[in-house]
């Protein structure tokens, strides 16, 4: 099985699958060997459901305040982002942007 | 003999592990050492530390999960020196590899409900600062988006007869923490089985690093005189420039793949894929994004 990776972890809902397994952790109910293979499962899961299921695009420009590379991760800190959806336009002050490279499919 | 006993089921198991991460079981080692002062605890610590350091390490971390057969307990006192790879790597290993000693080492033993739990010390993922839970509890590498400030220990029910409510770890001197871990050690012989950590969480390693309480925490508890590794310089120490810029991730975040990253002079074009977007609060999905960035 290849490796997928974990960054999508720090999103909203995988924070919030780790608030969850916490809490039976903490209460017992599962342990936590369990939990990093639910964990891993979900790295699985939404590799697969991002790629598959999702059809939207969106472009955004920003001024670049910081850039990184480092073992085939990008990192930006953009200040004054707009994003342009489908018919939507949304913008901040200051985003951050983690990007992994992209995985050709069959390949580990 | 109940020690090599201890020892010799366990050798299998956490040699992988050692492999994995030899560096925390190093730490391991230099805790017990410190830490250890009943007779018990010394006569399990000289036969390991008289071992070479990497199996030695794993009978002693392996012990912890098997001290209803040594009757000797380890305990992970806190982690000054490395705050980096305490957020990064030391919890990850321990925690996987102590579940998978227990399991190994004491068959029969197939639930872990109702059994005190292991702990498994905060944890968050490299680069990133989010929250992690409460101290003295379990989490996950992650951390989760509650931090220790939004739990209260007293509401969680413990199975293991913890009673840490009143205990504020972060501001004990060293002498308060000395004196309580001999007091949990002592239970822990009385109850013939105790297994815990006692870590800081994140934002307060963090803070009490930045105020100098564990420059003082580092030097009193370092018995053995060994220098662990750098503090002052390691990597994602105060020292960065503009470390700052990059932590906070209360905002917003895009999580992505990218395909192409490229620049002309000062423009940068990027091409995303996959990719999970939080701002202003809500989240965003795509399947490809294009960024032009004047930097």
């Amino acid at each position: 099985m290849s490796q997928y990776y974990e960054h999508y972890r720090k999103s909203s809902i995988g924070l919030a699958l780790i608030d969850s397994l916490d809490v039976l952790i903490q209460s017992g109910h599962i342990n936590p060997q369990l939990a990093m293979r639910v964990l891993a499962q979900f790295d699985t899961s939404i590799a697969e459901a991002l790629s598959n299921r999702v059809r939207s695009r969106a472009t955004f420009r920003a001024r670049l305040d910081n850039y990184r590379s480092l073992d085939d991760v990008w990192t930006f800190v953009l200040s004054s982002p707009t994003f342009r959806f489908e018919n939507d336009n949304v913008t901040a002050d200051k985003v951050k942007i983690v990007a992994c490279k992209a995985k050709v499919p069959g390949e580990a | 003999s109940k020690i090599n006993q201890a020892r010799a089921p366990v050798f299998q198991a956490p040699e992988a592990a050692a492999g994995t991460d030899n560096y925390a079981f190093e730490e391991n080692a230099y805790d017990q050492a410190g830490a250890a002062s009943t007779p018990t605890a010394t006569a399990a610590s000289t036969t390991a530390a008289s071992s070479t350091t990497a199996p030695g390490s794993a009978s002693s971390a392996a012990s912890t999960a098997t001290t209803a057969a040594s009757g000797s307990s380890t305990f992970v006192a806190p982690t000054p020196p490395q705050p980096v790879t305490y957020n990064y790597r030391v919890e990850q290993a321990p925690a996987a590899t102590l579940a998978n000693v227990a399991s190994t080492t004491l068959p029969g033993d197939s639930s872990a409900v109702g059994r005190p739990a292991q702990h498994v010390p905060p944890r968050s993922t490299a680069g990133s600062n989010a929250n992690s839970s409460t101290r003295n509890s379990i989490s996950l590498p992650g951390g989760g988006r509650e931090g220790s400030d939004d739990e209260d220990n007293s509401d969680i029910p413990q199975n293991d007869g913890a009673a840490d409510a009143g205990m504020d770890f972060e501001t004990m001197t060293r002498e308060e923490m000395d004196m309580y871990l001999e007091k949990r050690y002592e239970e822990a012989q009385k109850v013939g089985e105790m297994s815990f950590t006692l870590t800081l969480s994140d934002r307060a390693a963090r803070k009490a690093r930045r105020e100098g309480v564990l420059e003082e925490l580092t030097m009193g508890g370092q018995l053995d005189g060994e220098e662990d590794e750098d503090d002052d310089t390691g990597l994602g120490s105060d020292l960065d420039d503009s470390d700052g810029d990059m932590d906070e991730e209360s905002d917003n975040i895009v999580l992505c793949q990218y395909d192409k990253v490229s620049r002309t002079k000062s423009k940068w074009k990027c091409v995303l894929k996959d990719g999970i977007m939080l701002i202003n609060g809500r989240d965003y999905l795509f399947h490809k994004a294009n960024g032009d960035f004047e930097w």
